[in-house]
């Protein structure tokens, strides 16, 4: 992170798209004196003054460069506590690559690094690091209950719960220093008790944050719909009739899906990312290996796992793919002969293989769509009832937490040596800061901020 | 006119332990002091030692200091502290008779050539080119280095509900500001106050109603060249007595006649010292506290009640103390009082304790912001001792805090402006298992060595060390059958698991279930080797917590590694990216390594994140 020590100002586009747009949004922070870019704005009279939105024209040497409207906020009192100037210009993006070039080249601004802006608001107080992290969940949720738990560290309340349990976590610290450096003032009894309470005052809060940690669990922040099946079991058709358009290369021939197709798919309000796999078959071709590993790794991590099953045929492969369960199984080939034979002998051969759905694939309906549509969104809703938490860092911190947690709780049950004790409280400690992001080692900021789009 | 190589101003227990140790290298010391004020007197609880500060004396013991031989001359009631939390935490505590400390204070100086002690007060001082000129009421001193260890004596005022009085303890004149003797010395902004509770009448106590403390014969003296369990005075005891419900309504009823709550004392009292207004004051519910009943001498008529010291009035302080069981007839010989006082902003001294604006000039004790006698003490060490290495021009003794309490001590006070009194407790130190009483000797023979001093003390330690060494690697290489009777005798009746492998010495004393000197001793009478019981005891409890310290040594290096880097503060105080508040800070204390920075009170973590990632 190069940029950790470097002050000057920055500037970047806050709406980078690539792609042509009727605006686009412009930041510069980090400068001294807003009026030190009026040369760039010869028709503005007086100076600019904060939180007010002026009209005008960009100019560069005598030259129109385009009309803007700007807003400048003063530090401390923006965004990131530095001074902040947003312009809204046209957005082609040849034009927002001249009008940056303009404040480059002439202005005395460098580009942002990605994650910059929030970095200063870090360093300056304005955000903590779960509320960093919370703002990255919020620009990057794909789900309302992303978005809502984005808003939560965002605006604190997550966060708050951290700090709830920070505090729990001093007061049974320092109950235990009270038993060492005062337990002639306060008496034996009473400190005894002060450490019995904090350390349940504490484990108790602590294990409501437990309950919001599922050791594996789906990824929430972009949920998966993974369709799995055979070869030509008919998963691409299935991807096309959710979709409703020709996606994916529907053919007859056996392993024609080499690798996964993804698209996204909107169900209530939550946006789904739909993968087609390749058909698994321990083919000779490398590539199709290739893909059936890659469709294992899908699976593991999907959301929502659908196997489609050609009854007729009975492969070896499936008593591998089978050792997991799946959210739905669709059967298909139901308009061949001795279908229900086949279909009953499948099933007496894997009993636990999860829920079966409708059986004919190639009449597919649109009350088929809001079957499906509904046991996707019963999963979800039953799944963030819990409210977990979303973040990977949070989540394995709590969990290591709770291990040393239980060890401590063990331990003070039995252990008379208090400075034994103190010891091993302080590697609590240590999980607690880490978690609040009081002591943040440099990579969790890196990848952090390595993480976030130029110019947020 | 008389010549000094050092003049330490005060008496006191920096003022002594600074004398004492600047002494040893063949000095000329003055001690200037106030005439009617004993050297070593202890204006308020008549103890030495407690949790934390225990292990100071014992590491003043070690660094051949004196406040240990004064304690165990005068102690009269001996007590280990925490003696049921295991060895790490336990602490001294001596109670001492007053009179008889300072008796020996001036028997102890008496008895030193080099030593001058000056009953003079001290009206100003000059710099001049070799050192100070001072002028006192009498005379006139020229000295290399001056120590000052004024106490509580600058602008010092005293309160008793609302009668105010100029002066540094009860019937002793106060000094004047620290400015009217030295231009550019800075004091903390705000005053600091501290409280001493009424004494009471020996003859008006009812004990039969209290709860006795013998003095405990199996504590150790803290002086090493002491037998460790002889006793130099007779044993008394200490009585617990409690308040009640109706010595908190006293208190609460008369809120508007309190000095500190109603305006009239403005000064910072320690949180974890509270005077008993303040006990009663933010604890509404709490009515029961202990106080401590210790005897102040063998000879003196007065008992010292800990745990109720007050500013309140006269008559109050005679309505409280009756409402406590025992104390239903208690007379009050000396009523309790609080006192304000100016105190040093410490940032402005180095870790020798010499003044960073005013060289030769050291500052040590309660003018540096601390409280007890045994913190007092500790500075006076260190500023003695480097005031003499400088003169001799020998480099300079600083402890490490992760070896010592007074190291602890020494590195908070020089790297922070303190806002309350300053008072160790264990939990200052992140190195706690290492840092006890029984180790003192293994953990400060280093530093004394390096002073070059062949006194007794350096004898008797150098045979300790050799013979530490002997028995460490012995319980290391002594290897005991998994089928030995030593085994079976150590786990006794315990359902702990027995160890079902051969195992050395040193492996069966870190096992949680077993009584570690008491295993060495045994396992040592069987194999017929004899040593000395402090010896046997030192070695075992090393044993036990070897594991963790090691530990904790190896996140030490790192931290140690990352904390010893040098940093350029003039540069990290011309970076932007910096909030103002930690500039002022850093420019403030002109931090010298990564460490020191991080040790600033107020610094923010994104400081300490950009000058890492900058240094890295």
């Amino acid at each position: 992170m190069k940029f950790l020590y470097s002050d000057e100002p920055i500037i970047a586009c806050s709406t980078c798209s690539h792609a042509n747009a009727a605006l686009a949004v412009l930041r510069i922070s980090g400068f001294q004196d807003v009026n030190s870019f009026k040369k760039f704005l010869p028709a503005l009279s007086g100076p600019i003054e904060p939180r007010r939105v002026y009209y005008t024209k960009l100019v560069l040497q005598g030259q129109l460069v385009d009309d803007i409207c700007l807003t400048y906020f003063e530090g401390p009192r923006s965004f990131n506590g530095e001074n902040i100037l947003e312009l809204s210009i046209h957005g082609n993006t040849l034009n927002i690559e001249r009008v940056l070039d303009l404040f480059v080249t002439h202005g005395g601004c460098r580009e942002a690094s990605a994650g910059e802006f929030t970095y200063r608001a870090l360093k300056n107080k304005k955000l903590s690091l779960s509320q960093v992290e919370g703002l990255d969940l919020f620009l990057n949720a794909n789900s309302q209950f992303a978005l809502g738990q984005g808003m939560d560290l965002l605006s604190g309340n997550l966060h708050a719960i951290y700090l709830d349990l920070l505090n729990l976590f001093l007061i049974h610290k320092s109950s235990l220093e009270l038993s060492i450096d005062f337990s002639d003032d306060v008496g034996e009894e009473t400190a005894r008790k002060y450490f019995r309470e904090s350390l349940e005052n504490f484990s108790k809060k602590f294990q409501t944050l437990v309950k919001r940690v599922a050791p594996i669990g789906p990824n929430l922040i972009q949920p998966e719909i993974v369709l799995a099946g055979l070869p030509n079991s008919g998963k691409s058709s299935l991807f096309n009739h959710l979709l409703s358009e020709d996606r994916a290369i529907v053919s007859a021939i056996p392993g024609t899906t080499r690798d996964y197709l993804t698209e996204n798919l909107m169900i209530e309000g939550v946006k789904y990312k739909l993968v087609d796999t390749a058909g698994i078959r321990n083919a000779i071709e490398l590539i199709e290996s290739e893909g059936i590993k890659r469709t294992k790794e899908k699976l593991k991590y999907s959301f929502f796992s659908i196997l489609l099953v050609n009854p007729f045929e009975m492969v070896d492969e499936f008593s591998e793919l089978l050792t997991q369960k799946f959210d739905l199984i669709y059967f298909t080939h139901a308009d061949l002969p001795r279908f229900e034979d086949a279909k009953t002998r499948f099933l007496r051969t894997y009993p636990d293989c999860g829920p079966i759905g409708a059986v004919n694939i190639k009449a597919l309906s649109h009350s088929w769509d809001l079957e499906l549509y509904k046991l996707v969104n019963n999963k979800y809703l039953s799944i963030v009832a819990s409210s977990p938490i979303l973040l990977e860092r949070h989540k394995s911190l709590i969990l290591q937490l709770n291990t040393t947690l239980l060890r401590y709780i063990d331990l003070s049950r039995h252990e008379e040596d208090v400075g034994i004790l103190s010891m091993e409280l302080n590697s609590l400690g240590h999980c607690i800061s880490e978690l609040i992001g009081i002591i943040s080692p440099d990579d969790i900021l890196d990848s952090l901020f390595s993480n976030f789009c130029i110019g947020k | 006119m008389e010549n000094f190589d050092i003049l330490i101003v005060g008496g006191g227990h920096a003022g002594i332990e600074a004398a004492h140790i600047a002494a040893q290298f063949d000095l000329s010391i003055g001690i200037l002091t106030l005439p009617n004020v004993p050297l070593g007197s202890a204006p308020c609880n008549p103890s030495i030692g407690g949790v934390g500060k225990g292990q100071v004396v014992r590491e003043l013991d070690a660094l051949g200091g004196l406040m240990g031989i004064l304690a165990d001359k005068a102690g009269i009631q001996y007590r280990t502290l925490n003696d049921s939390k295991g060895f790490a935490v336990q602490s001294t505590r001596v109670q001492i008779d007053k009179d008889l400390y300072a008796q020996e204070a001036e028997k102890h100086f008496e008895g030193l050539s080099n030593v001058k002690v000056v009953r003079e007060k001290l009206l100003s001082v000059v710099e001049s080119l070799n050192g100070f000129e001072v002028t006192t009421d009498k005379s006139n001193i020229r000295t290399q280095k001056l120590i000052m260890t004024v106490g509580t004596f600058l602008n010092g005022k005293l309160h008793t509900g609302s009668k105010q009085t100029a002066g540094g303890r009860i019937d002793c004149e106060p000094s004047g500001s620290i400015n009217s003797i030295f231009d550019g010395i800075k004091t903390v902004p705000k005053r600091f106050k501290t409280g001493t509770p009424p004494r009471i009448d020996k003859q008006s106590i009812d004990y039969s109603k209290l709860v006795e403390q013998p003095s405990d014969a199996s504590v150790r003296n803290f002086h090493s060249l002491n037998e460790p369990f002889k006793r130099f005075s007779r044993q008394v005891s200490c009585f617990l007595a409690h308040t009640n419900e109706k010595t908190m309504s006293i208190i609460r009823d008369n809120k508007e006649s309190s000095p500190m709550f109603n305006g009239q004392i403005k000064g910072v009292g320690a949180r974890y010292c509270p005077s008993i207004e303040d006990k009663a004051y933010r604890y509404p519910d709490k009515n029961v506290h202990h106080v401590f009943i210790e005897p102040e001498g063998l000879n003196s008529n007065t008992m010292y009640p800990s745990g109720i010291s007050s500013s309140l009035p006269e008559s109050i302080q005679d309505k409280y103390v009756q409402s406590m069981v025992g104390l239903e007839r208690a007379k009050i010989n000396v009523y309790g009082y609080a006192v304000e006082y100016d105190v040093i902003d410490t940032t402005g001294i180095k870790l020798t304790l010499e003044s960073k604006q005013i060289p030769n000039l050291y500052f040590a004790g309660q003018v540096n912001g601390t409280s007890g006698y045994e913190e007092a003490a500790g500075q006076g060490y260190i500023s003695g001792c480097n005031a003499a290495l400088s003169l001799i021009k020998q480099d300079p003794l600083i402890l490490s805090r992760h070896e010592s309490y007074i190291g602890v001590m020494i590195e908070d006070l020089t790297s922070n402006t303190r806002d309350e009194p300053y008072r160790l407790f264990t939990a200052r130190s992140e190195n706690r298992l290492y840092i006890r009483e029984d180790n003192s000797l293994i953990r400060m023979n280093a530093y004394r060595k390096v002073l070059r001093l062949e006194k007794t003390i350096d004898k008797y330690q150098k045979d300790f060390i050799k013979e530490y060494e002997v028995l460490m690697k012995f319980c290391d290489e002594t290897y005991i059958p998994e089928e030995s009777q030593i085994l079976l005798m150590l786990s006794g009746e315990s359902e702990h698991q027995q160890l079902k492998y051969r195992v050395n010495i040193s492996e069966i004393l870190r096992q949680a279930w077993i009584d570690p000197i008491y295993a060495l001793e045994t396992i040592l009478t069987i194999q017929a080797v004899t040593l000395g019981a402090d010896l046997i005891r030192t070695v075992a409890i090393s044993k036990k917590y070897d594991g963790y310290i090691k530990r904790s040594d190896s996140q030490y290096e790192k931290l140690k590694k990352m904390d010893s880097m040098q940093i350029d503060w003039k540069h990290i105080s011309d970076s932007k990216n910096i909030s103002y508040e930690c500039r002022q800070r850093i420019n403030q204390i002109r931090p010298q390594t990564f460490g020191q920075l991080k040790l600033i009170e107020g610094i923010r973590p994104a400081t300490l994140a950009i000058v890492a990632a900058k240094a890295l």
